[in-house]
């Protein structure tokens, strides 16, 4: 049997990152979570996993979601895991170049926006 | 500011009907003067011309008598015809009593002189010896003459006398008159200026007013972003959770309360994504899409499951054709379409039936929604998506969030460059149609409206 994908999650608001541990964990995947960019690249920095997906809120304090992804592009074992952003209003144009998205999922979302678009990234747990 | 303009121009006026009279005051008096000045040059012109003559005269006399030659005589004789033209000249000039009087006795004086003339000039005809002429020129003729000199003298005082009086009061009026000018100028001056400054602090308070109003609205809105922006983190945990829970429930009133709370968050939602859109629209004049691949039948078909969860009464024939691909705001353009399409799904009649038609034909989507109900009122059907205005589906009444919403979805539209209409079908219900390009030019577009918080005009669409 497979190991199932791994997904960090980092959002600084408890339930709605709870939430999304709730639905990924619910759908088999591992699941990591960090309430802002800086705990998010200790995490990556220990290495004792290496996610396949990163789910990234971007108003967030210590580190936002800008800074977090200028630090991940700098970790070599880190800078190719695709990142997913999640925003809850339009982010400017030249802004989301800039990040270099996999995707961008608008706050709010329900279950299956959520997991259709973690699975067409990292996909699905065997 | 509108007191101070009418006051200001009241004074305007009043000063330039003022400085108007003042100028021709002015005017009159120097006029006047000049006048004055003139005539009595001329009046003493005419007396000295009176005591020149009369010297004349006397010379000639004087001449004939003693050279005995005629020509001195003849112009003895028309230098006394000269001197009566004078006399009469003088007397048309002068309208003064006493100088009439005067002007009399001069006469008078001059009459005495010619009887004088003729008598001694006869004897000196007849060969009355030098000496006795000589005598009778001392003893006759100048007592007559210093008589005559004496009355011309005081006539020509008295007139030196009153043109100087006249002068002096045609001066005082010249100085009035002036005077009244540059007091009614500095006057204005000084109205001016107060009402100047007046306006200048009506003015700066105004710019103060509206600055500080512009603040204030520019506050309401900044919170108005946040708190749309704010709410729809906890909106994420509801919809997940309850999206999570659903799926798991185990009984069938469990899962119906789920989509309950599904169905109430995805309204707060809608609801914030429209606070965050007109302040947006406000503050920036745009809206920022996220631009997708998106399967625009899939997209109106998810929106027709919406509403027929919240009209089970009605039912929706959805027909699909063409091409679907599109690039497009997926969510933006989703809630737009389940405005317009819960806003039809108000308006139908229950037990009836909703036609949907999506279709792609080469660069172009279309949607067509029609509905059969009761007739709407042209007037509602032009005021539909005023922000403010009132909705066909609440039979005239206003109903903010609905007008609001059927606002921002024609805006959503307009951002992906194409239109929202509607009109009255044969049947007595409505069309709805929504026309869009594949692709919208630009990701960012501005919003084809009016400023959703300015009185809008009558408009069928976008």
């Amino acid at each position: 049997m497979s190991t199932p994908p791994s997904i960090l999650v980092i959002d600084d608001d408890v339930d709605v990152r709870e939430s999304i541990v709730d639905i990924l964990e619910s759908r088999g995947y591992r699941v990591l979570a960090a309430t802002h960019g800086l705990e998010a690249i200790f995490l990556l920095q220990q290495g004792r996993e290496r996610p396949d997906l990163i789910l990234l809120d971007m108003l967030m304090p210590v580190m936002d979601g800008w800074a977090f992804r200028a630090e991940q592009r700098k970790m070599p074992e880190a800078a190719t895991i695709p990142v997913v952003v999640t925003s809850a209003y339009g982010l400017p144009p030249e802004r989301t170049r800039d990040l270099d998205a996999a995707a961008i999922l608008r706050k709010p979302f329900e279950m299956n926006a959520l997991v259709e678009m973690v699975e067409s990234v990292a996909g699905a747990p065997a | 500011l509108k007191r101070l303009f009418i006051i200001f121009g009241a004074l305007a006026v009043l000063t330039i009907l003022v400085s108007g009279i003042s100028v021709l005051s002015w005017r009159w008096a120097v006029h006047t003067k000049d006048e004055l000045l003139e005539r009595y040059q001329q009046v003493q012109v005419d007396i000295e011309r009176l005591q020149t003559l009369s010297e004349r005269r006397s010379r000639k006399m004087r001449s004939f008598l003693l050279s005995g030659d005629p020509l001195h005589n003849r112009q003895r004789i028309v230098a006394a015809t000269e001197w009566d033209m004078a006399v009469a000249k003088v007397a048309r000039e002068l309208k003064d009593p006493a100088e009439q009087r005067l002007l009399a006795a001069v006469i008078a004086a001059g009459a005495r002189i010619g009887p004088v003339a003729d008598r001694l000039a006869e004897r000196k005809v007849n060969g009355a010896p030098m000496e006795e002429i000589q005598l009778a020129l001392q003893t006759e003729l100048q007592p007559v003459r210093e008589q005559l000199d004496d009355a011309v003298t005081r006539l020509v005082e008295r007139v030196e006398a009153r043109n100087r009086a006249q002068t002096r009061e045609a001066n005082r009026r010249v100085a009035n008159a002036a005077a009244l000018l540059g007091g009614t100028i500095a006057l204005a001056v000084l109205a001016a200026m107060v009402l100047g400054f007046s306006m200048y602090r009506a003015i700066r308070e105004l710019l103060a007013q509206q600055h500080s109003l512009a603040r204030a609205v520019h506050y309401q809105e900044e919170v108005m972003g946040i708190v749309g922006h704010d709410v729809r983190s906890p909106l994420s945990a509801i919809l997940a959770t309850a999206s999570l829970a659903s799926s798991e429930a185990a009984s069938v009133d469990e899962r119906r309360r789920m989509r309950r709370i599904l169905r109430s968050a995805r309204r707060i939602d809608a609801l914030a994504m429209v606070l965050l859109d007109l302040t947006r629209f406000k503050t920036q004049r745009q809206v920022s899409m996220i631009v997708d691949e998106v399967y625009f039948h899939e997209l109106v078909a998810e929106q027709i499951a919406h509403a027929l969860e919240l009209h089970r009464e009605i039912s929706i024939e959805h027909t699909q054709s063409g091409d679907d691909r599109a690039r497009v705001d997926g969510d933006r353009l989703g809630r737009a379409i389940g405005v317009i399409l819960e806003h039809a799904m108000d308006l139908a009649r229950p037990g009836t039936t909703v036609k949907v038609t999506s279709c792609g034909e080469g660069p172009a989507l279309s949607l067509e929604i029609t509905i059969r109900g009761p007739p709407v009122a042209g007037s509602l059907l032009v005021r539909m998506f005023e922000p403010f205005g009132p909705s066909a589906a609440d039979g005239g009444t206003v109903q903010l969030s609905r007008g609001l919403r059927l606002y921002q979805a024609r805006e959503l539209v307009a951002a992906h460059s194409g239109t929202l209409d509607v009109r009255t079908s044969e049947e007595g219900g409505l069309i709805f149609r929504v026309h869009l390009p594949r692709a919208p030019s630009p990701v960012t577009a501005a919003p084809s409206g009016p400023d959703p918080l300015e009185p809008v005009g009558p408009s069928l669409g976008a």
